[in-house]
């Protein structure tokens, strides 16, 4: 049964999360294109011709605007992934989604794993835009930008050793464990808005989010807090200049990554707890608090 | 088109009425298949089990056959649909005569305008008031 | 008699310090259908809520088929709200699909009929059909479910007498013996030709059950002028 809720759910955002998806890339290319020609318009056509001079302008001012344009492609997005979860569960589609033989907990499961999809789905699209964006779009003497190859030559190398490897695990840990409390944070905050209002249930939805927001901040502002001692001193003891070349960037990153180690998993570990709490939360508020329109 | 009932009888009272006047009209000949229970339920837009009991209550006095595999039938025996046909003559006729004690009139005057009506309607034969 | 099909034994459910229904005490059979009857904020809707789990009691209990309402129960209940609740985006074809997919008790060929015989391409949007049409389309895909217990809220509620009609019709042609249908609605002379039971609801308690044909063989009294009487103001 969740594969086939999960079917649905990524049905129903496909049909506009793909054609939005594709947009960011098309946009990222033409931004990128449109760069390379105003780069390679020199500065002596640029006096000679009116139109060069316009057309110069006019692809600057296209980059800018396809900036904006995936902005707020990556913007519509997460905002159509909890529409989706708002008009399912809390608007008149709850009375279908609430009277399917699955359990509540399914029903929860398989709207967070397609949210998290989607989510990581677009994050790829937009990283793969933004790698196209820069190899196409900043070279002024090839189509195809070297330095930045080389760049990214460096930074898997770096990513490629064991302390890279490592500081990329855990960065990629957290993002996940990150997204996914924030799905979760959302969703429990749309949950009380259509439990607590009576009309405007979206709206309250949007106002809880800011007091979960609240309460998560001054939770984990407090156990940071408690955390953070023992990181200054860690860092203290290892990163004395007199011990380390500073111009190690390997070194200085390893000594960086363990010293900050004891706080990355105080804070992953928190993050955790507040999706667990946010899912239990909502579970129980679907189960039994929720009344549809 | 739904089937209209009146209010103060039981609906499937009503049913069976409504059933025995089709036999004895020829709307659904002797001998000949009655719709089945959920076709009259949809006829009459009537609950399927209401006409159950109406057409359990026609067996019970003969004028259908349930012959189990194949539906209702209307009875071949010609002796329980006149039976049938009498009972409701009679009936019709009892009411009838009530009903013109009840304005005013003898027998002898509702004869007198029974024949008088006979003589007005020569062409038309069932035109029955009332029911 | 076999087990019934709902059983509520002291119900009650509150929102805040409103009672909507309180200690209400009742036990449909299987094979009836069954009118649920009442003037406005008496229960109905509460009743049919916490009978398909969309709300839970705050008291008492409730029972489908001798289970409390869960994954189990929703497999057996077909549920039709007052409500338009199919995805906008879904056409014909893929609201039948879901309804394939999620429940086995669907019959696919009969709901393509009746959606043939409404004239529903099975490409049109649901965002493209008029209310009317949708509200019957939703009544096809409860109906074409071979459920145990079918909970029809307000079917016939503001929709004009030929699609009455045709929603009557659909639910007898629809019913089997072996399960029970549960009509909510306030419109009683439009249904008590179908009904074998009714439920008088007020207040959030059962004022009386009992058999339509009784009711008129004892009191020579329609169900509607009935209940004129019994909710007279």
């Amino acid at each position: 049964m969740l594969g086939k809720l999960i079917k649905y759910d990524f049905k129903s955002l496909m049909r506009i999360l793909i054609p939005a998806n594709i947009a960011i890339l098309g946009a990222a290319i033409l931004a990128a294109l449109s760069l390379q020609f105003s780069l390679r318009t020199s500065v002596g056509a640029m006096l000679r011709g009116g139109f060069m001079q316009l057309m110069r302008t006019l692809s600057g001012l296209l980059v800018g605007l396809m900036f904006i344009g995936i902005a707020a492609a990556c913007l519509f997005i997460t905002f159509m992934v909890f529409y989706r979860f708002y008009k399912n569960f809390i608007s008149d589609e709850g009375y279908l989604t609430f009277t399917l033989p699955v359990k509540t907990s399914q029903l929860l499961w398989s709207k967070l794993i397609t949210a998290s999809i989607w989510m990581l789905i677009t994050g790829i699209v937009g990283l793969f835009s933004l790698l196209v964006f820069l190899l196409l779009g900043t070279s002024e003497t090839s189509f195809f930008n070297t330095e930045i190859f080389a760049i990214l030559g460096e930074l898997f190398r770096v990513f490629g050793s064991a302390t890279g490897s490592k500081l990329f695990l855990e960065l990629m840990l957290f993002t996940l464990v990150a997204m996914v409390a924030n799905i979760l944070h959302i969703y429990l905050a749309l949950i009380i808005g259509g439990v607590v209002a009576q009309k405007h249930k979206l709206l309250a939805g949007i106002g809880f989010y800011f007091i979960i927001n609240v309460a998560q901040g001054i939770v984990s502002s407090i156990v940071t807090f408690a955390a953070a001692g023992s990181t200054v001193a860690n860092m203290e003891s290892s990163m004395q200049v007199d011990i380390i070349d500073p111009y190690d960037f390997g070194l200085v990153l390893g000594r960086l990554v363990s010293a900050l180690q004891p706080m990355f998993w105080v804070t992953l570990a928190t993050t955790a707890v507040f999706s667990v709490v946010f899912f239990i939360l909502s579970h129980y508020l679907l189960k039994n608090k929720l009344n549809l329109e | 088109m739904a089937w209209i009932f009146s209010s103060d009888r039981p609906i499937y009272l009503q049913l069976t009425d409504r059933v025995i006047s089709g036999i004895l009209t020829g709307e659904y000949p002797m001998g000949s298949k009655l719709p089945s229970v959920r076709e009259f339920a949809e006829i009459a837009s009537v609950n399927p089990n209401t006409v159950q009991r109406a057409l359990a209550e026609l067996e019970a006095v003969g004028l259908i056959d349930n012959q189990r595999t194949t539906g209702k039938f209307v009875t071949e025996e010609e002796e329980r649909i006149t039976m049938a046909r009498e009972k409701r003559g009679s009936a019709l006729a009892r009411d009838f005569l009530k009903n013109m004690t009840d304005l005013g009139y003898d027998s002898d005057q509702v004869s007198q305008l029974l024949r008088e009506a006979q003589e007005e309607k020569e062409e038309d034969e069932d035109g029955y008031a009332g029911y | 008699m076999d087990m019934p099909v709902i059983k509520c034994s002291g119900l009650s459910k509150n929102f805040g310090n409103v009672y909507a229904l309180s200690k209400l005490d009742l036990a449909l059979p299987a094979g009836k259908i069954i009118g649920l009857l009442g003037p406005n904020g008496s229960g109905k809707t509460t009743l049919l809520k916490l009978a398909c789990g969309l709300l839970t009691p705050t008291e008492g209990s409730i029972e489908i088929c001798g289970t409390a309402p869960g994954q189990e129960s929703k497999a057996l209940v077909s549920y039709l709200p007052e409500r338009t609740y199919l995805p906008d985006w879904m056409t014909a074809q893929q609201c039948l699909d879901y309804f394939e997919d999620f429940y086995s008790d669907f019959d696919r060929a009969r709901a393509e009929n009746m959606l043939a015989a409404l004239g529903v391409p099975g490409d049109t949007r649901m965002k493209t059909l008029s209310k009317g049409t949708k509200e019957k389309v939703q009544l096809v895909l409860v109906m074409s479910r071979r459920a145990r217990l079918y909970l029809l809220d307000e079917p016939i509620g503001g929709v004009d007498p030929a699609a009455r009609d045709y929603i009557l019709s659909t639910i007898i042609r629809n019913y089997s013996e072996d399960s029970t249908v549960l009509i909510s609605t306030h419109l009683i002379y439009d249904v008590e030709k179908i009904l074998d039971e009714f439920v008088f609801l007020q207040q959030g308690q059962v004022v009386s059950y009992a058999s339509t044909d009784s009711l008129r063989a004892d009191l020579g009294k329609s169900l509607d002028e009935y209940f004129r009487e019994v909710f007279r103001c």
